[in-house]
Order: C-alpha cells, then structure tokens, then sequence
C-alpha cells in the first residue's frame, strides 16, 4: 500500500465497481432486509465511490472499501432505516428454491429471518466476516472499531444466529408475514 | 479484479479449520443466493452514467 499512488483510470474504476455490484447487493440486502432499499443503498454507495475515487489507494481491498462507503451511508440514514425492514417475500421464495435444489438441509430463508432478530451491529459483522470472507482485520477497518470487537460480534451473532435457527420450526411461515 | 475473482471471493469459507458450521454456510449461500441475481439495469445504467463522466474528466 502506497501513500501517494495515482488514482486508477476511471475506465478500470468503471470495471471494479462493475464486478463488486454483486457483494454489495448481498451485504446491503443482508443489512437492511429489502430488496428495494438494499438497492438504493447500493447505487448510492456507487455513485459515492465514483465522487471519492481519489481517496482510494490501488491494491487495498476494493470490496471492503465499498462495503464501508456503504455501511457508513446506511448508518447515517439513522434510526429508521436501523431498522430490519419487512420480510423479503420475493427473495425467500427463491433462497427456499435454491435451499431445495443444493439439499443442504440449511433453510436460508430462516437465516435471513434469523438476521433479522440481531442488533444491527452483529448482522454487519456477520455479513462482513462470515458470509462475504473478509477477515476480521478487513471488517475492523469497515466497521470503524477494534478487532476484537469484531470476534466478539460475530461471536455473539453466530450463536444467536444458531439459536434462531435450531428454533427456527417455532417461527411462523413466509406467507404469514407482513409483505415488504 | 474481475467479477470471476469477486464472484469466488463471496463463496469463500470463512473458517480456518474443520467443516464451516450452519450459519456460516447458511450466510454465503444467502450471500451466493443474492449474487447471482442479474443485475438490475439500473445499476448499469448508473455506470455508463459514471463512464461517461469518466471519460469527460480524462479529455
């Protein structure tokens, strides 16, 4: 990493941010619960890295880079948009169907519902650390704390993540939640 | 960085050692789930957006 290392050309920029729009889809979806704020968030954090373009250092974590213009915008949306939003119909239909089709025997709509019961700062460590690989190092940077209070997060949001889903047949159906 | 390398990096295990447990393995797949969703236009139409100011502010 380099201080003084020149800005990428817009065109390789324009080619990043291309194939980071996949993770940053997954984490904002992962953060926020809704298909169509996860969005919003998303291309607002692009168009954010697009303005700061020149605050980022070639050969540093692109993603994580993202991932935090990201956090960081959600977060000052401020207590609302803290909150989960409502159940994702149109994604747990399709988790279910992919669940069916890997017959992994792990029902990923209750992993989303479960996400959905964790303060917000677990389920940002959690998506950090163990759904999109970052280390704890990368997620500390993110996140704007120490490590180890990454470990103890992801720690604390594993095992009620755990709970949730070892519970998870006293929950109530899909189509008896709330539509989003 | 391609989207292949991102694409493989959002399926990547996170534990070190031994098998990863339900809620890791659970997460990526929630996480693999929503990556593999098409892009929706209006992201790419965000970028040419951005392209084209790219190339206004290199000429």
């Amino acid at each position: 990493m380099t201080d003084d290392a020149p800005a990428p050309p817009p065109e390789d920029f324009r080619r990043d941010l291309l194939a980071a729009i996949p993770a940053l889809r997954g984490f904002a979806r992962g953060l926020c619960g809704n298909r169509d704020l996860a969005d919003d968030l998303a291309q607002d954090a692009l168009a954010k890295a697009w303005a700061a373009r020149d605050s980022y250092m070639p050969g540093t974590h692109f993603r994580a880079w993202l991932f935090r213009i990201l956090r960081n915008h959600y977060f000052s949306l401020g207590r609302r948009a803290h909150r989960f939003a409502p159940w994702d119909e149109a994604l747990a239909d399709r988790v279910l169907v992919t669940t069916a089709t890997q017959g992994s025997g792990i029902d990923i709509a209750d992993v989303q519902r479960g996400l959905s019961t964790l303060p917000a700062e677990q389920r940002e460590a959690l998506l950090l650390v163990s759904a999109s690989g970052l280390s704890v190092e990368e997620a500390a940077a993110v996140m704007g704390c120490a490590v180890g209070t990454v470990k103890s997060r992801v720690s604390r949001g594993r095992a009620a993540l755990n709970l949730y889903m070892n519970g998870a047949t006293e929950a109530p159906p899909p189509q008896a939640r709330p539509a989003a | 960085m391609d989207a292949g390398m991102e694409h493989n990096a959002i399926r990547r295990e996170a534990p070190v050692a031994g098998k990863p447990d339900p809620v890791t393995t659970g997460l990526q797949r929630l996480f693999a789930a929503i990556a593999d969703e098409p892009i929706p236009d209006e992201f790419l139409k965000l970028l040419d957006e951005i392209d084209s100011r790219g190339k206004g502010t290199t000429q």
